[in-house]
């Protein structure tokens, strides 16, 4: 038998050990998609948030929307004045409004990426699996890690951990949540404020 | 808190430049103003308006200060032009001269409620008239405003020709409306609370 074939067969048998230990073990099993912030359909939240950079910092009010199959958000100074008013779908981006300044695809594509986050439902084609205390997204590219306590997701870590998401609870209340950009030096945080039923 | 409101009918003024002088006369020889506000955000992601509260001071020729008490604690001061805003424990200050969004904002800011605004080439104003009150719609005629607000519309009292209330219109249909209550003009304020925040 040449070489290659005999590395060929080694790795088959071990992907077969690996699978059959799993089955066996049933360390992790299907599971639905975590809730980190409430989204019944149709109604509206304003959350406090505030996001800051390099010792830069804008604070207003954020507001959120889920409609059938998608999120808008719309960012907001307490003053009155809107910043941004987006829609996000699992593939698309729609934009309403965007104040000129913060008129850059990245700033769409990071709020958009860490929203998908916080609202799980806007990943496409991800797989589901959960075991105590832990439940794991995993797209093709990328793995978010959803770590609860007490049926409370306390952390959100993405990857390697290049952005993680800190939450604090109170009697199963989200008191307040911080998504850290460690390589881009970028926090978000989100306050709930009021619910705005159907 | 309650408010009663009611519905005013106007009609476009046959005479809108002495509506226009007597609002910019009667405002210039206001040294101060002082009331307190609530705001209403109207927008479509919005299943019922979103409501603040707070108090809201003017001294001429520049000085304004938006206080929110309610549901939050933030406050806006601006002078000349230099703009801090403290929200919850942060405070920040910004030298409005070197951002375009934050100039533009502060004279829409102090210009609506010290009555600059109708004398600005940079808004094309029409006016109204009810029974009792004034109505200025103003167009911003400059992208930088244009941007962030497409229409203001300015509500006079007929009789004291103080503002009574803001509405500021958005592209989208999105609003923001601010009635200022219990105005008080020309009452003493001390310059510390233009500072100390």
């Amino acid at each position: 038998m040449k070489p290659f074939q005999m590395n060929y067969l080694k790795t088959f048998k071990y992907s077969l050990v690996g699978v059959f230990v799993c089955l066996c073990l049933d360390v992790f099993s299907q599971s639905t998609l975590p809730i980190i912030l409430p989204s019944i359909l149709d109604s509206s939240y304003v959350y406090d948030f505030s996001l800051s950079r390099k010792g830069t910092k804008i604070s207003g009010l954020l507001i959120t929307k889920r409609t059938d199959d998608a999120l808008r958000i719309s960012l907001n100074s307490k003053f009155g004045m809107k910043f941004l008013d987006l829609v996000f779908y699992q593939d698309s981006i729609k934009t309403l409004y965007v104040l000129p300044d913060m008129d850059k695809k990245i700033i769409k594509q990071i709020l958009y990426s860490d929203f998908r986050l916080l609202y799980p439902f806007l990943f496409n084609n991800v797989k589901i699996m959960e075991r105590e205390g832990l439940t794991i997204l995993k797209s093709k590219c990328n793995k978010f890690r959803y770590f609860r306590k007490q049926n409370s997701i306390v952390k959100i870590k993405q990857g390697l951990g290049a952005k993680k998401v800190e939450l604090l609870t109170e009697d199963g209340n989200l008191i307040e949540l911080e998504v850290i950009h460690n390589i881009i030096d970028l926090k978000i945080k989100i306050k709930p404020f009021t619910l705005q039923k159907k | 808190m309650f408010l009663v409101v009611q519905a005013q009918e106007f009609s476009i003024s046959k005479n809108p430049q002495l509506i226009q002088e007597k609002i910019i006369t009667s405002n210039r020889a206001s040294e101060s103003l002082k009331a307190n506000f609530v705001q209403e955000k109207h927008m479509s992601i919005l299943n019922k308006p979103f409501i603040s509260a707070g108090h809201f001071l003017y001294k001429a020729p520049d000085k304004v200060r938006w206080e929110y008490t309610e549901p939050f604690s933030y406050i806006v001061i601006l002078v000349n032009n230099y703009v801090s805003i403290k929200d919850g424990s942060d405070l920040q200050n910004f030298d409005m001269s070197k951002n375009a969004v934050f100039k533009e904002v502060n004279r829409v800011m102090s210009g609506m409620v010290s009555g600059r605004m109708l004398e600005d080439k940079n808004f094309q104003g029409t006016y109204y008239e009810s029974s009792d009150q004034y109505k200025a719609i103003l167009v911003p005629q400059i992208s930088s405003v244009n941007a962030f607000v497409e229409e203001i519309h300015l509500y006079f009292n007929k009789q004291t020709l103080q503002i009574l209330s803001v509405e500021m219109i958005e592209k989208e249909g999105d609003k923001t409306v601010i009635k200022f209550l219990d105005t008080k003009v020309n009452e003493a304020i001390s310059d510390e609370l233009f500072k100390n925040i």
